[in-house]
């Protein structure tokens, strides 16, 4: 279980502004919980706050695993963020390395990992020879490859096209399966959170609160314009329009 | 591309030739006069019988020892600052304009300050110095945040951080600036050897000639210089397209 209970505000020179205030959020292991808001609305904030990338101004996010141990904790960005002087293998076994991984291991793990996303084969490619979709299939294998406790990912798809977007899903899902870890998915598009995850988030307002905790209850591989979907969907368009302020305000 | 090359030398060669023969004067020679400066040297030394190949080897000596010193200080230098921002806005007042004395200016000083191979090798470390801790300031600060976001995501610390994020993604620009500071360090290497008292080095036997009036073997040193230039860079250039293999050219 993470729980979440944190309040973010940034003090830059042009006036405090206040994301969040004492947000609420518990998440049980191994579920898949996509966060819902409109751009600016702070979700990336929040992950970033459960990353550990960031600092909340008060409270803060407890990690209650099972036996106790500390969480290994994958993150995958909107860009993929590979080292571009890095092979397809040598950009996978990034935090295995950084944990100090052994050797035999690292390898057994990583060659596994590629199997998995279907990058066998493209193991001394370099960067810039894949495309996007290629490129965030190598960060979510880099991400998966440590075996995370928790999975946070920020918009990992924005920068795809439509086609390339559905079948990351697909393979996203299919991943997720083998380990179902828990993962936290931050995405502004509707249909993209009906389609993956079990629980959606709706974040609105500043400061930003939870407009609506919404249990997606279907069962998987879902449609994308099933009825049960688009009812879905319908609901958390409704909230995120609802009560959404147009003008930030200044705390 | 090698026919066209060989086609403007061979335009240049007549555009010289006919302006040495409008001029008239034994103070500019034709490319002929040039070409037997050239097997002068090669055949039977310079005045004092020294080899061409004497010359060469003594500058490019003094050149790689002078630039050693360079590549050492300006990327060590060049690390703390770009990784230290607050050390460079604190000694910016002096560091930039530093930058922007010619190694030229320096000879008084090194002549009080400084004897023997040290003049030498302190001109050209003046002259190396700056273009390679300026390129390795800038390669650090183009490395993407990103990168170092995600290694940070992934559980980094700050020494993985420096070594495994920011040195090979500086590296690019550390290279280039070194590539462009051994150039101007074998630019300077006339202003060098005008200080010190060896008789061999090429800007030695340029300014030998020079006293001599011999304006041809004087560009038989100035031909000889140019093509050393363009070959180490060349070279630098091939080893740069090697280890940045990973760098998708940009072509405009």
């Amino acid at each position: 279980m993470i729980s979440i209970r944190a309040t973010k505000r940034f003090t830059e020179q042009a006036g405090a502004l206040s994301v969040f205030e004492d947000l609420q959020l518990d998440i049980p292991e191994g579920e898949f919980v996509c966060i819902v808001g409109r751009s600016g609305c702070g979700k990336s904030t929040l992950l970033r706050i459960i990353g550990g990338l960031e600092t909340a101004t008060a409270g803060g996010v407890t990690f209650g695993w099972s036996g106790g141990r500390t969480a290994q904790i994958g993150f995958v960005f909107q860009e993929p963020g590979l080292f571009p002087w890095r092979t397809v293998w040598d950009n996978v076994k990034l935090g295995l390395e950084i944990r100090g991984e052994s050797r035999p291991s690292l390898a057994r793990r990583v060659n596994d990992m590629l199997e998995i996303v279907g990058l066998r084969g493209f193991e001394r490619y370099y960067p810039y020879q894949l495309s996007g979709g290629m490129a965030q299939r190598v960060a979510i294998a880099r991400a998966f490859v440590i075996e995370p406790d928790l999975l946070l990912m920020d918009e990992p798809f924005a920068a795809l096209d439509t086609h390339t977007r559905a079948d990351m899903h697909v393979e996203l899902l299919r991943v997720w399966q083998t380990f179902k870890k828990t993962v936290v998915f931050v995405t502004h598009n509707v249909d993209e959170a009906v389609f993956l995850a079990d629980r959606v988030i709706v974040l609105a307002g500043r400061p930003a609160s939870i407009r609506a905790d919404v249990g997606i209850d279907l069962p998987r591989p879902r449609r994308r314009f099933g009825t049960d979907e688009i009812a879905h969907q319908e609901e958390i368009v409704k909230w995120l329009g609802a009560g959404s302020e147009p003008l930030p305000r200044e705390a | 591309m090698l026919a066209l090359n060989v086609a403007v030398l061979a335009a240049a060669w007549l555009v010289w030739d006919f302006t040495a023969r409008a001029a008239h004067s034994s103070f500019f020679p034709a490319p002929a006069s040039v070409g037997r400066a050239f097997r002068e040297i090669l055949s039977a030394g310079d005045i004092q019988g020294y080899q061409l190949w004497s010359h060469i080897g003594a500058s490019l000596f003094r050149v790689l020892v002078g630039f050693a010193a360079a590549a050492v200080t300006g990327v060590a230098l060049g690390m703390l600052l770009g990784l230290k921002r607050g050390v460079y806005d604190a000694t910016k007042s002096i560091l930039e304009p530093m930058r922007f004395i010619p190694p030229i200016a320096w000879i008084p000083l090194a002549i009080v300050l400084l004897r023997g191979f040290s003049r030498y090798a302190f001109i050209i470390w003046i002259g190396a110095f700056f273009p390679i801790l300026v390129g390795t300031m800038a390669g650090i600060q183009r490395v993407s945040p990103l990168l170092v976001e995600v290694s940070k995501a992934f559980g980094a610390r700050r020494p993985f951080i420096v070594l495994r994020v920011v040195t090979p993604g500086a590296l690019p620009e550390i290279v280039a600036g070194m590539r462009i500071g051994l150039g101007v360090g074998w630019m300077c290497i006339v202003a060098a050897e005008m200080i010190g008292g060896d008789e061999v080095g090429l800007g030695r036997l340029m300014m030998n000639y020079a006293d001599l009036l011999r304006v041809d073997m004087v560009i038989v040193g100035m031909i000889t210089i140019g093509m050393i230039g363009y070959g180490t860079n060349e070279l630098v250039l091939l080893l740069e397209q090697r280890l940045f293999a990973w760098r998708r050219a940009v072509k405009v």
